[in-house]
């Protein structure tokens, strides 16, 4: 379960956090607090759930070049686009997969306006209702964006539409990490090395982000055909997987040792599904380029360019969970110190 | 206390700072790099006979085709037209719209002027203080930054280069730059309508190679005006793929308009070529330029096809509603119900039929041999416009490629027209009648 990994606790959205095992021996427990509502957190563990097809379809959207499969928008071909007729839905494999993504989008919506109300309802922290309302707003710009795509029938905004999804991600994963219990009953995570772990982490998000954007950037002007410099696009995100490579691998392993000083914490099945997804990523990534043919596009390049996208969404949650947690720790000596 | 520890932070971000300016600055530039690309021709003309399997013109003769094509319409990226020897006398020059005869109107090349100062407000303010070398325009306007560099010597350098910025008008090339970014998507490098996004559309982006546009102001299914191509590209057509491109600088979409027009020319030589090659087996240089001049004199001569109004419209009155359900319904003269059915909905009897499989498909085809559904009136989606006037010049001169006929210009065998222009609008009224709810008062 994903939300395992992102520390959500053992039962993702479930356990109270009473239940939740100390973090370390200098981790502090509200233990006065009242308990908080579960609502906000499984509407957001739904919600992140929503994501995961969204971004299938909206990876098959690209790979297919099917944007612009249906025409409008809310008005989806003289329909309102939630009660767009079944039969046109699954009129070909195009609107299928155009459709399906505007559909798992408007449910994310939904899910994400319920997760702010019972948040600003249920959760007293500001932290917790301004991330909440920022994602929701996220998603907001990004639905617009999408759907100002296939208005405009823009190639420009599609890329946009797909480098802001990335975004989405980032924003979605904190929201997801901060409402999660284990969070929640956190405080303070003892580490020596602390100031570098929170460098890392956040250089290491910053890359894989621009590094998704390249991949965007050059999946867009594949499917187009129309672009002069797909070997040089190409290049670059190639560079740029070397430049995740070399950051993703150094925070794994920081990460293990940071595991070391707080056994409890879950650095290390952060680190270790950043290494699974970085090695994956660079063989579905290494794959997706050798079979590439956009002209024709057959099950087995829809399957690796999807995966890819996915595994890249997943990678950038990971390192966003990893740069959240890496906020918690602090220096050991300044723990030994507050102790005393 | 300043530490050497300070200082290797400070080289460090010094270093990845510089980096990552350095590569969003090579992405940048890198972004507008332009393709190599290359004009197809059409399906037709390659297509291979089906009982031999070769090809149903020889590859010599495609060959020649492309090279003849090529010298009369360029390339892509270097497009333009072969002159024509009667242009020279009368001044018309087709790749220099701006400077040429009958092309633009003063009141277009004022809008244009007044649109420049804009754009180019910048430049203009460097010029004001005398500095050239920052005047210099940007590189997405590269045959315009490549006049301005060759003015770099002249004594009067600086009153030139503001002329050639208030006078801007871009250049076939660079509009085809613009076309390749924002339309060839659809509507393919050749004009073909078969862009990859095209796959998916419904209905299919136009194929300008047929030199046949649906919604224009134009008797007799007469090809368009540029006036015609920008208004389609100024609104777009509803519930279709095709959007707006008013946002685009008036300039640029004249020079779209002007880009489309060749491809439509490019395409109407070659199939006119490829048919006279099916004839006769080839085709020679001065079959070429003769057929060139002919498609050039249809589009030369489009403003004598315009659907001119005379009349100030008249009003939509019941009476002129209820005059128009009767035209509609009436099998012995307008007969839309033929078509768009009783209702107006598009279910008319002569839409359908059963093929020799037994299933009910649709009997009609548009000039691209695809299924074309008479529209439903009732909903009140109208491609080329809801307008009254738009309504005017479907109904009185049909839509071009289509099965819809147009009534305005039928005449009866005494030659007297079989419908005045008031029957046409009463039509009119109650086709927006019937779209717009007011229909079942009547």
């Amino acid at each position: 379960m994903p939300g395992l990994e992102l520390g959500l606790g053992t039962s993702v959205g479930e356990v109270e956090p009473a239940s939740v095992p100390p973090m370390a021996s200098t981790a502090s427990t509200p233990s006065a607090a009242p308990a908080p509502s579960p609502w906000p957190r499984r509407l957001i563990v739904a919600a992140g759930l929503v994501l995961l097809p969204l971004f299938a379809f909206g990876g098959s959207v690209t790979t297919l070049g099917a944007g612009m499969a249906v025409t409008g928008w809310w008005n989806a071909e003289g329909s309102f686009m939630p009660f767009f007729p079944i039969d046109k839905w699954f009129r070909d494999l195009g609107t299928f997969v155009e459709h399906s993504h505007r559909q798992f989008g408007l449910v994310l919506g939904l899910l994400m306006i319920a997760a702010v109300v019972a948040t600003w309802l249920r959760d007293p922290r500001p932290s917790a209702r301004w991330l909440v309302t920022g994602a929701l707003a996220a998603i907001g710009v990004q639905g617009w964006i999408g759907g100002s795509r296939v208005l405009e029938n823009s190639p420009g905004l599609a890329f946009l539409h797909g480098t802001f999804s990335q975004f989405v991600i980032a924003v979605m994963a904190a929201a997801w990490v901060h409402q999660s219990t284990a969070w929640q009953a956190t405080a303070s995570l003892p580490f020596t090395q602390s100031a570098r772990l929170r460098r890392l982490a956040i250089l290491t998000a910053v890359i894989v982000f621009v590094q998704i954007g390249l991949g965007a950037w050059y999946r867009h002007a594949l499917r187009t055909g129309l672009e002069g410099n797909l070997h040089m696009r190409i290049g670059i995100h190639m560079l740029g997987a070397i430049a995740v490579l070399g950051h993703v691998l150094p925070l794994a392993k920081r990460l293990r040792a940071a595991a070391t000083e707080a056994p409890a914490s879950p650095f290390a099945s952060l680190a270790k599904g950043l290494t699974i997804l970085v090695v994956a990523q660079l063989v579905l990534g290494l794959v997706a380029w050798m079979v590439a043919r956009p002209e024709d596009v057959d099950f087995f390049q829809w399957l690796v360019a999807t995966a890819h996208v996915l595994g890249g969404a997943l990678l950038l949650a990971w390192c966003v969970a990893a740069a959240m947690w890496a906020s918690r720790t602090v220096p050991s000596n300044a723990v030994a110190e507050g102790v005393r | 206390m300043f530490r050497q520890a300070h200082l290797r932070v400070i080289v460090r971000h010094a270093v990845a700072g510089a980096a990552a300016w350095c590569a969003l600055a090579f992405l940048a530039g890198c972004d507008g790099a332009r393709p190599v690309l290359e004009h197809s021709l059409a399906p037709e003309t390659t297509a291979l006979d089906e009982a031999t399997g070769e090809p149903r013109l020889a590859l010599a003769v495609q060959a020649d085709l492309r090279a003849e094509l090529e010298r009369l319409f360029g390339t892509p990226h270097a497009p333009r037209y072969a002159p024509l020897p009667e242009w020279r006398a009368s001044g018309f020059d087709p790749n220099q719209p701006f400077e040429s005869v009958g092309e633009l109107s003063s009141a277009e090349r004022d809008a244009l002027r007044a649109e420049n100062l804009g754009v180019f407000e910048d430049e203009l303010e460097e010029l004001d203080d005398a500095n050239f070398a920052d005047a210099r325009p940007a590189e997405r306007y590269f045959d315009l930054a490549a006049s301005f560099d060759a003015l770099a010597t002249a004594p009067d350098r600086v009153e030139r280069a503001r002329t050639l910025l208030t006078d801007r008008y871009p250049t076939l090339a660079e509009s085809a730059e613009s076309y390749r970014v924002k339309c060839s998507h659809c509507h393919g490098i050749s004009g073909g309508g078969d862009g990859r996004t095209g796959q998916f559309l419904d209905p299919k982006p136009r194929d300008f190679r047929h030199g046949v546009f649906k919604y224009t102001g134009q008797r007799e299914r007469a090809v368009p005006r540029r006036a015609d191509l920008l208004e389609t590209l100024e609104r777009g057509l509803q519930g279709t793929a095709m959007p707006s491109f008013r946002g685009l600088p008036l300039g640029e979409r004249h020079g779209l308009a002007d880009y489309v027009r060749l491809l439509a020319l490019r395409g109407m030589v070659e199939r006119r070529l490829a048919g006279l090659a099916a004839e006769q087996g080839d085709f020679t240089r001065d079959d070429a330029d003769a057929v060139y001049a002919e498609v050039w004199e249809l589009w030369q001569r489009a403003d004598e096809h315009a659907l001119v109004l005379a009349d100030v419209p008249p009003e939509a009155t019941p009476e002129r509603v209820r005059r128009g359900r009767e035209l509609f319904h009436d099998t012995a003269r307008a007969n839309c119900v033929q078509c768009h059915g009783e209702s107006g909905r598009g279910d008319g009897p002569a839409v359908w039929t059963v093929d020799a499989e037994g299933e009910r498909v649709l009997a009609l085809r548009d000039e691209w041999g695809r299924p074309a559904e008479p529209r439903d009136l009732t909903r009140g989606r109208f491609r080329g416009g809801d307008r009254p006037i738009d309504l005017y010049r479907r109904i009185w001169a049909g839509i071009p490629g289509t099965p819809m006929p147009g009534i305005g210009g039928t005449r009866g065998s005494d030659g007297v027209p079989l419908f005045t222009s008031d029957e046409v609008w009463c039509l009119v009224h109650y086709v927006r009648a019937l779209a717009y709810g007011s229909a079942d008062d009547v």
